[in-house]
């Protein structure tokens, strides 16, 4: 409805039209990063929060540090870690879930969202168990699909930290996901634990 | 090959984009955060708010403060146009009102509310749950509620049209406690623990509890007495626009909002909480608010008493 692409996406943002550009091309995305981590109701109050305070703070938005998006996505993380036991919570439920799917048809096999559903409560655990810092580079790498160096400017760290927590959070994930096998896309079975709610991370 | 990142990106993908409600919210909080800033050239020769208020205090007593006060905060006459100071203000408006709200469930505050139900409503009660209104199919005739919350927990009291109390509902509001609820038509009572919400849409500032403004009624806002939350933000949803005035509610000066259906809501110029809030259109519902200190009479309306030779009843 809103989403329109406008030409400033990556413009500048102090005045009015520019900031105007701004939220309406970066919204959609940052909401729905919102949503998938803290759900739907909170998100909409950190998804506007996250504008409210850009808007207070956009004469101190530098495009020379890093790109809007990644600005934008610094505040919104921020929001979401002060959320951390909704975040839990969230992935307790996931993890909890009983998968509804199997992967007996073959051409089902191929199709990511089916795995990714039948996965859930792995993926939900795995991701229950990182550390904030872990979860933080690995949904914005994964969700956000912001770069190394967007994540390092978002999360104000240097970029070779951000490689080695993506890696370690990576291997956390494929050894949650255990038997599953990604050249054919197939697992012996769910074998699913629930996750740690309220697991508390430095 | 795929990998795991693959597996991740399509791991609540299902989850949509934002709704109306959302872009609203979002634009009502930019409003706000741009109304706060001063204008250029304003800063020095207009005193903020608070210190006009104190000066004028001083100088004239409370009752021209009050007024100075509605000065100050109250716009001239409405201007159509999106971008209008008159939108800007009327976002600041309901964003003062929500941080008052919320403010209130987090400081020691005991919410009172008295619900004038249209004729010929009627009350359910239920495990983890109260509707109320003329649709409603209950042997409960009730024309008058009483609320007391606090922290979480809360009470409602129902009259019958003539004044005899109806019944008493007592809830903690939140999963794990307990709910109590007294039937004086019949002498019984019944007491249940507080289910946990169903499933991750269960609102998460709220636990189950008695609910009113439910059921599709046609109210600019969302009152939850369960969680003491009422929650304004309907009226830009619905109509895009409120629309402040000042009236006086039973000799309280109060700042008047109207939003969509005719719906209207008074606030505390001094500390923006609601003192009246009319709903529901050709059927109204008015609910009047006090909020008070938490002192034991005030808190003494949040404990139901079992009534001697009332008989425990299952709950339904």
């Amino acid at each position: 409805m809103e989403g329109m692409r406008p030409t400033a996406g990556e413009g500048p943002i102090v005045d009015p039209a520019g900031f105007e550009a701004a939220f309406r091309w970066h919204f959609p995305p940052v909401y729905r990063f919102l949503a998938r981590r803290v759900g739907p109701a909170l998100a909409e109050d950190l998804a506007a929060e996250t504008f409210a305070i850009a808007y207070r703070r956009r004469a101190s938005f530098q495009p020379g540090r890093g790109s809007l998006r990644s600005w934008l996505y610094g505040i919104a993380n921020n929001l979401a870690r002060s959320h951390w036991r909704a975040e839990q919570h969230l992935l307790a439920l996931d993890a909890r879930l009983l998968p509804e799917t199997d992967l007996t048809d073959e051409s089902a096999a191929a199709d990511q969202r089916l795995i990714a559903a039948l996965l859930a409560p792995r993926l939900a655990t795995a991701l229950g168990h990182l550390t904030r810092d872990q979860r933080d580079v690995l949904l914005l790498h994964a969700w956000a699909e912001l770069s190394h160096d967007e994540i390092a400017a978002a999360l104000g760290i240097a970029p070779g930290t951000v490689r080695s927590r993506l890696s370690r959070a990576r291997a956390a994930l494929r050894e949650q996901l255990g038997d599953f096998d990604f050249d054919l896309w197939t697992f012996d079975g769910p074998a699913v634990g629930p996750a740690h709610e309220g697991r508390s991370h430095a | 090959m795929p990998d795991e990142i693959d597996l991740l990106r399509a791991f609540r993908e299902e989850i949509p984009g934002p709704s109306t409600g959302a872009w609203t919210r979002a634009r009502a909080a930019i409003d706000a955060a741009r109304s706060q800033e001063d204008p250029p050239g304003i800063k020095n020769a207009q005193p903020r708010g608070g210190r006009r208020l104190l000066a004028v205090a001083v100088a004239a007593g409370v009752a021209a403060a009050v007024g100075a006060l509605l000065a100050v905060l109250l716009p001239g006459p409405p201007t159509a146009g999106p971008g209008s100071e008159q939108q800007i203000q009327d976002a600041a408006y309901v964003t003062r009102v929500e941080r008052a709200l919320a403010s209130s469930r987090r400081d020691d505050v005991v919410e009172y509310a008295r619900t004038v139900l249209p004729p010929g409503s009627r009350v359910q009660l239920q495990k983890g749950d109260m509707s109320s209104g003329p649709g409603v199919s209950s042997p409960l005739n009730v024309a008058v509620t009483i609320t007391w919350s606090y922290q979480g927990a809360s009470t409602t009291y129902g009259f019958a049209p003539g004044g005899r109390r109806v019944f008493a509902a007592e809830t903690t509001g939140a999963a794990g406690g307990r709910e109590l609820a007294v039937l004086d038509g019949d002498r019984t009572w019944w007491r249940a623990a507080t289910p946990a919400p169903a499933g991750r849409q269960a609102p998460q500032t709220c636990g189950p509890g008695i609910r009113i403004g439910a059921g599709g009624w046609p109210a600019f806002i969302r009152y939850e007495l369960g969680c003491g939350e009422l929650q304004v933000r309907h009226p830009l949803e619905d109509a895009g626009t409120v629309k402040p005035g000042r009236q006086r509610v039973d000799g309280v000066a109060t700042v008047e909002l109207t939003g969509g259906n005719g719906s209207m809501l008074w606030v505390s110029p001094a500390t923006y909480l609601p003192v009246r809030v009319i709903v529901g259109g050709r059927q109204p519902t008015q609910i009047d608010f006090r909020w008070l200190a938490p002192t034991r009479a005030n808190l003494a309306g949040l404990s139901v008493p079992v009534p001697a030779g009332y008989r425990q009843v299952p709950p339904p």
